[in-house]
């Protein structure tokens, strides 16, 4: 099961500093998006938004056709309608965020539990069954401690995987590993995105896996989404000059 | 010398109910400084505003001045306690303003990103708080909190100033009765010093215990 | 028994309350002084390289920080005289608050100085400089402004530690206050009012702690 998002004029500011300037984005259900640009430019500001980790100035987000923060009738949504959407959304960090106190197994069965009330039974059985997925079956019982930046990583995709949201999102996931670590992480994602069951939107400075896992990509600067195309297309001939700047500029670097 | 083997048994009177004090108040301290310093970490004013005025106003007086307050004004409000009830709950009310403080810098100090994580995973304030925060601020409040307990103990000896007969109100009286000022009051400080380290050991094992991997 | 708050009253005992204030800042003053310098001169002697000074003072300031300043004070009241050391009651609280508060100065003043980066220590032995010149002219100049609101809340701790010498005679404010409570029964407004005392002159000395800290951070230590 998949959703659909739609943001419609969405600003965000921080004190002074215009953050979004008027986002309006319609993705269908099961696309895997990938956004770039450089630092700054609004990007994880964006996931953000959609995690709920912040509200945006103004503008409209809908999911499913639903809007996160508005109430059909146009009163303000309470917390319950807010926690009910929330519910369809997921998220991997790129400082992974695990929780240090507890084991990898812990870490995922955790909102399986408490929030969607699953048994210690059956969300073991979850656990496993994702933590398998990840690669990591026989970490089960470790601390965040004991692991490696990838092994963490994979932790946290598979304690977002175990709520099976209908949207996952992607915080710059590879950009605190080791180099040599990125590979792994970037194998599951494609793998995900492959078996189309959710939508996914996904930061990266991953240039080569934006172009050739994702269906579309966004390129995104000062706030504002510059160009919109599918994956190939953006990335074999950009129509904006910035956009052109840009991938020039990341093709040197490497 | 035989001397001193004879102030030990009133000393140690008194020693045991220091003992009593400084447990029972920390035993009722430990829930004041939770719902204290959460409370002024809370997004409702409702629960800001009378936990941050209980914190500035026990922090911000004198511990005797406290004593002192309750214990003559308390009656003429009709509240008849006697003096050892008054003596438990002002020092209680005294470490729990300070242990707010320790609670708040710990429960703040955990790192934003777990709190991010705990929400994109859809758990509710109250589960972040019990599952997520707490356990990982629990560990990094137990150094302050020993010192506030060493606090607590010396302050135990204010309440011989309204007429408990604590340990120091006990050496008061035997410095009276036999005027041997030296061996008294250096016995007691030395007694007062023991179960400070013992305080101090004791929450070094339960740092130790406590520990997050 | 006129449980209400007597505003009159209150107000006519203030200027008898205010003289014993100044006993208080007194105390607090000469106290803190004290304590700032005799805690300096025992952490230099903690970290002294002769065990035979270090070890007995490192165990003298863990005692003091760990009994009560009331017993304290009573040792110094009561035993001093014995020794023939006549001095006044408000001499001695003085003492004891100093000394009392010198372990705990004694304390912050060792965390400063044990956070002053090891490269300074190295680069002073590159150029020679003898130890007293290392910690006078490059340790301490260093390891004391960061520690100087840690140094401030312990100023304003002493303040608060003032009524105690209540107990070995000195009339300062919360013995001013039992005095007129004494003499005319009514204790509720002169408690009240030096609660009030304490609670402005902490909150307003705790601000003035935040700002000094607050203008010492752009006091810059990497160079």
């Amino acid at each position: 099961m998949s959703a659909s998002v739609r943001l419609t004029g969405l600003h965000k500011r921080y004190g002074d500093l215009e953050v979004l300037r008027g986002i309006d984005l319609d993705i269908p259900a099961g696309q895997t998006v990938s956004v770039i640009g450089p630092s700054g430019s609004g990007k994880s500001t964006l996931l953000r938004l959609l995690m709920t980790l912040e509200r945006p100035h103004s503008g409209a987000i809908e999911i499913d056709g639903e809007s996160m923060w508005t109430l059909p009738d146009g009163k303000p949504a309470g917390a319950g309608h807010v926690r009910r959407i929330r519910g369809k959304i997921g998220m991997v960090f790129q400082h992974f965020n695990l929780f240090p106190h507890m084991t990898a197994l812990g870490n995922v069965i955790e909102a399986p539990r408490r929030v969607a009330g699953l048994s210690r039974h059956e969300a073991v059985e979850r656990g496993r069954e994702y933590l398998d997925m990840v690669g990591l079956g026989d970490k089960l019982d470790a601390y965040p401690a004991q692991l490696s930046g990838g092994q963490k990583q994979r932790v946290g995709i598979a304690r977002a995987l175990a709520m099976r949201p209908e949207i996952m999102l992607f915080d710059e996931v590879t950009s605190a590993l080791d180099p040599e670590l990125v590979g792994g992480i970037l194998q599951i994602m494609r793998d995900l995105s492959a078996k189309r069951t959710m939508t996914m939107v996904i930061v990266t400075h991953q240039m080569k896996f934006a172009e050739r896992c994702s269906d579309r990509t966004l390129f995104f600067d000062a706030g504002r989404i510059v160009e919109d195309a599918d994956s190939a297309t953006l990335f074999a001939r950009p129509q904006e000059e910035r956009t052109r700047q840009f991938l020039q500029a990341v093709i040197e670097a490497e | 010398m035989d001397s001193l083997a004879a102030l030990l048994p009133p000393l140690l009177e008194g020693l045991a109910v220091t003992v009593q004090i400084t447990v029972g108040a920390a035993c009722l301290a430990i829930p004041l400084a939770l719902a204290a310093g959460l409370g002024r970490l809370s997004r409702h004013a409702a629960l800001r505003w009378p936990a941050a005025t209980y914190v500035e106003v026990f922090r911000g007086t004198s511990a005797l001045v406290q004593l002192f307050w309750f214990y003559f004004v308390l009656p003429l409000f009709g509240i008849r306690l006697p003096a050892m009830a008054v003596g438990i709950a002002v020092l209680a009310l005294n470490a729990g303003a300070y242990g707010a403080e320790v609670v708040r810098g710990a429960v703040h100090a955990v790192a934003s990103g777990q709190r991010e994580a705990a929400l994109a995973l859809n758990m509710t304030p109250a589960q972040t708080m019990r599952r997520i925060v707490l356990p990982q601020a629990i560990p990094a409040m137990l150094p302050p909190a020993g010192n506030l307990l060493i606090e607590l103990l010396k302050n135990t000896a204010l309440v011989s100033l309204i007429t408990i007969a604590d340990m120091t109100f006990r050496g008061q009286v035997l410095r009276s009765e036999t005027l041997r000022s030296t061996e008294i009051f250096g016995l007691m400080l030395a007694l007062y010093f023991a179960v400070a380290l013992v305080i101090t050991a004791g929450m070094r094992l339960l740092e130790r215990r406590v520990r997050v991997r | 028994m006129n449980p209400v708050f007597d505003w009159a009253y209150a107000r006519d005992i203030l200027p008898t309350l205010a003289s014993a204030l100044t006993i208080t800042i007194q105390a607090t003053v000469l106290g803190m002084l004290l304590a700032v310098t005799l805690g300096l001169v025992l952490a230099m002697a903690r970290r002294a390289p002769w065990p035979v000074l270090a070890y007995p003072v490192a165990f003298v300031v863990e005692f003091v920080r760990s009994t009560p300043l009331l017993v304290q004070m009573y040792f110094l009241f009561y035993v001093l005289p014995t020794v023939g050391v006549r001095l006044s009651p408000l001499t001695t609280g003085i003492l004891a608050l100093g000394v009392h508060y010198a372990a705990y100065c004694a304390e912050v003043y060792r965390a400063g100085i044990e956070g002053v980066p090891r490269g300074q220590l190295e680069a002073a032995r590159a150029l020679n400089l003898s130890p007293w010149r290392t910690t006078v002219d490059i340790v301490l100049p260093q390891a004391i402004p960061p520690v100087v609101p840690a140094l401030g809340n312990y100023l304003v701790a002493m303040f608060k530690d003032t009524p105690l010498l209540s107990a070995i005679t000195v009339v300062e404010l919360l013995q001013q206050s039992k005095i007129i409570g004494s003499t005319t029964f009514r204790y509720t407004e002169p408690l009240t009012l030096v609660g009030v005392f304490f609670l402005a002159l902490s909150l307003a000395a705790a601000w003035i702690v935040r700002r000094v800290e607050h203008g010492l951070q752009r006091y810059g230590r990497r160079a």
